[in-house]
């Protein structure tokens, strides 16, 4: 009886044994093909103020990464793939850094990258900088990303100062060319973490320039009618206005700028934002933006001068339906900063990722035979503080529908092409 | 002072607006007291129904408010009847106002909102037709047709709904329930039913608002949000169930958001309709047009 149970207990030990070690074989082989591949998590606005932009960041970096597997994946790695991984902020902060805390801790993505949102951005890389994952911030500009001491985090995109200086440049560069002098400058912005810091360097800046601030609106989101600023801006009538907003309210601005005829004498600049939304352009009649300026966070003459830039034009024109601009070619590089990351530190480590990025230098390449720097950018290579100091944006100005690259004078389609102003119309 | 007459047009056309949205939701909690937290996603679906007849069949909203609203009183009048009168029958009429019924509207905010999403993404469309780039010079001041159109249809709404009210047969049974829905269905009157229609009519009423809005505003999934929120402060400003409480809040509202942005900055002037409305609700906390009662 007892040799029976011995035999019983002897057969289930053997079974167990056996049956735990075909686990563990299956484990290594599933183990095995899971450590090949790298999971990359991407955040973006899909859905909220900011959905239209992060929608195109996602379809850049979707279809990077679709152009990068079919290349032969991270050769490095022996052709491990990239497995993205994509999460919702719904535009605000908190989602944002909880979705990054899931990517991280539930999906074990290898690295984060996102988010679009500035105020998005400064809720979620403390996030990976407490997980110790890196984080390529794409699309905030909000200095602080880069300059609060965090050791995970690089961006590939211009901080806030970059954006100003560059309008400021565009202003003087056009204020010299066209003979004019301004005086006067006004605000109206969004009070977000954004459009608050932009208008605190612009308006630094404009008093450098000795411009005189006559009108300084923060406006809050989610607006239901911007007649009441536009009256303000009218009667103070600046020189120049400058304006950062979203989607939903550089719609409603522009509208109420030609409702209440306010056309200031030496232009609407613009951050960027909104007016960089093809949903905006959409959306709204040409009357409402022409001869606007605008700061593109990208290279637009990339789309004259490099055929490979047309080629993916074409595409994303075909298969998105809308025209290739600076959220997707922002979507597209970020994606293949981090597979140039992987690609560089050779193992899916995130100590490894880590230095890898920090020792990256991605060149402009109008040839293609590099297709990463699809934002034109002179070169993509960070400084200590994880900001690539290399990048850098266009002001164009918008004339019958047509966006005209003027500022910095290189990124010009033709060396003689000059900005209208100034405006046609103004007082 | 001519600049500033140009700003109260403004705030009186806006704020008309906002009256007009809020109507529909004055309505539906003066009746059953459920407070409809979709209510902005209503004006919404409202608002992509007049966008689908004129960019299928080339209907002008103004035209199409002729057959949307009578869709969406259907719709108001089913949802009451399958979705939230089985729940007020369960919670019976010992509790007030149930926590499921609150909570049963904001699922359906967030499920008509997502569904929306889901099928027409977040991008932001316009309508564009000869009516909605047109503009009336009054004074020194340049405004849109579209607002001026939605001024006279809010106050004809409201006109409209207050002339159902008081001077019909089914204004009478609804007020009966408002006032005391024991007593009126003692008395004979059928109080689910009268809960339905008064639903279907709030439902109706803000879709007839979506097409004043839509001919000016931007249609996207998450855009009732915006004039939700609103909604329910002008509702109780301007006291729950009145319906010229509701132009008179939404007025309060509009106006004091137009001209006090010309003083202050405007997201300060929108802390200005809080602090009126908490200031208010402790003098007066029934609303600006309901007395109290007793």
């Amino acid at each position: 009886m007892i040799s029976m149970r011995r035999k019983i207990i002897s057969v289930l030990l053997t079974g167990s044994m056996l049956a735990s070690l075909t686990a563990c074989s299956s484990g290594s082989t599933s183990n095995g093909k899971a450590s090949k591949d790298v999971k990359v998590g991407f955040l973006w606005p899909i859905s909220g103020g900011s959905s239209t932009i992060g929608q195109q960041h996602n379809d850049g970096a979707k279809m990077a990464i679709a152009e990068i597997n079919a290349n032969g994946g991270i050769k490095s790695m022996g052709g491990a793939k990239i497995i993205p991984i994509v999460a919702d902020s719904e535009t605000k902060p908190d989602v944002g850094a909880t979705q990054t805390e899931r990517l991280i801790t539930k999906e074990k993505v290898s690295m984060v990258v996102g988010p679009y949102n500035s105020t998005v951005a400064l809720a979620s890389v403390p996030v990976a900088e407490r997980n110790k994952t890196p984080f390529i911030s794409m699309g905030g500009v909000s200095n602080k990303v880069t300059t609060s001491g965090y050791k995970w985090v690089v961006r590939v995109n211009n901080m806030a100062n970059y954006d100003n200086r560059e309008i400021a440049d565009g202003i003087s560069i056009i204020e010299k060319e066209n003979k004019f002098e301004v005086k006067t400058i006004g605000f109206c912005y969004e009070n977000s973490d954004w459009g608050n810091e932009s208008a605190k360097i612009m308006q630094k800046l404009a008093t450098d320039k000795g411009w005189k601030i006559i009108v300084n609106e923060p406006v809050a989101n989610g607006q239901s009618d911007m007649n009441s600023q536009v009256l303000k801006i009218k009667r103070a009538n600046p020189d120049v206005l400058y304006s950062a907003f979203y989607t939903p309210e550089t719609i409603l601005f522009t509208k109420a700028l030609k409702a209440n005829n306010v056309v200031p004498k030496y232009g609407h600049w613009t951050a960027g934002g909104g007016a960089q939304d093809p949903a905006f352009f959409k959306a709204v009649d040409q009357s409402n933006y022409n001869y606007m300026f605008v700061q593109e966070d990208w290279d637009l003459g990339q789309l004259s001068r490099a055929k490979w830039v047309q080629d993916l034009a074409e595409k994303v024109q075909t298969e998105k339906g809308y025209k290739l601009n600076s959220f997707f070619a922002q979507g597209w590089t970020a994606a293949y900063v981090a597979y140039e990351a992987l690609e560089a530190a050779g193992k899916n480590d995130k100590e490894a990722i880590r230095a890898a990025l920090n020792t990256l230098d991605i060149k402009k390449d109008d040839t293609g035979k590099s297709r990463a720097n699809l934002t034109g950018y002179p070169e993509i290579k960070f400084d200590a503080t994880g900001q690539n100091t290399f990048s850098s944006g266009t002001i164009i100005q918008y004339v019958n529908g047509k966006g005209i690259p003027l500022s910095p004078i290189q990124n010009r389609i033709t060396p003689d092409a000059r900005a209208i102003c100034p405006i046609p119309g103004s007082k | 002072m001519q600049n500033l007459l140009v700003v109260l047009i403004h705030g009186i056309l806006i704020g008309t607006v906002y009256g007009g949205i809020a109507l529909g939701l004055s309505i539906i909690f003066g009746v059953s007291r459920i407070i409809n937290f979709a209510h902005g996603s209503m004006l919404m679906a409202s608002t992509f129904a007049y966008l689908g007849l004129q960019s299928i069949f080339g209907i002008n909203p103004y035209i199409g408010v002729f057959i949307v609203a009578p869709v969406f009183y259907v719709l108001g009048y089913f949802l009451q009847r399958f979705l939230i009168n089985p729940l007020i029958v369960r919670e019976r009429s010992s509790v007030v106002e149930p926590l499921s019924l609150l909570l049963i509207t904001i699922g359906l905010w967030f499920t008509i909102d997502n569904l929306f999403m889901m099928i027409f993404g977040g991008s932001y469309r316009l309508l564009k037709n000869s009516l909605s780039d047109a503009y009336v010079p009054i004074g020194s001041g340049n405004f849109q047709l579209s607002k001026i159109i939605a001024f006279f249809g809010s106050i004809a709404l409201a006109f409209g709904l207050h002339f159902i009210y008081h001077k019909t047969e089914l204004g009478t049974r609804i007020r009966a329930v408002s006032q005391n829905r024991v007593a009126a269905g003692l008395c004979g009157i059928d109080v689910y039913k009268t809960y339905n229609i008064a639903f279907g009519i709030g439902v109706a009423a803000v879709s007839i608002a979506g097409a004043f809005l839509c001919q000016f505003y931007y249609v996207q999934p998450q855009m009732g949000a915006v004039f939700g929120t609103k909604s329910f402060m002008i509702v109780i400003l301007g006291g729950l169930g009145s319906i010229p409480g509701a132009i008179i809040g939404g007025l309060l509202f509009g106006i004091v958001e137009t001209v006090g942005a010309q003083f202050i900055t405007s997201t300060a002037a929108s802390v200005l309709t809080f602090i009126i409305f908490i200031v208010v609700l402790t003098i007066k906390p029934t609303g600006l047009l309901i007395k109290k009662k007793g």
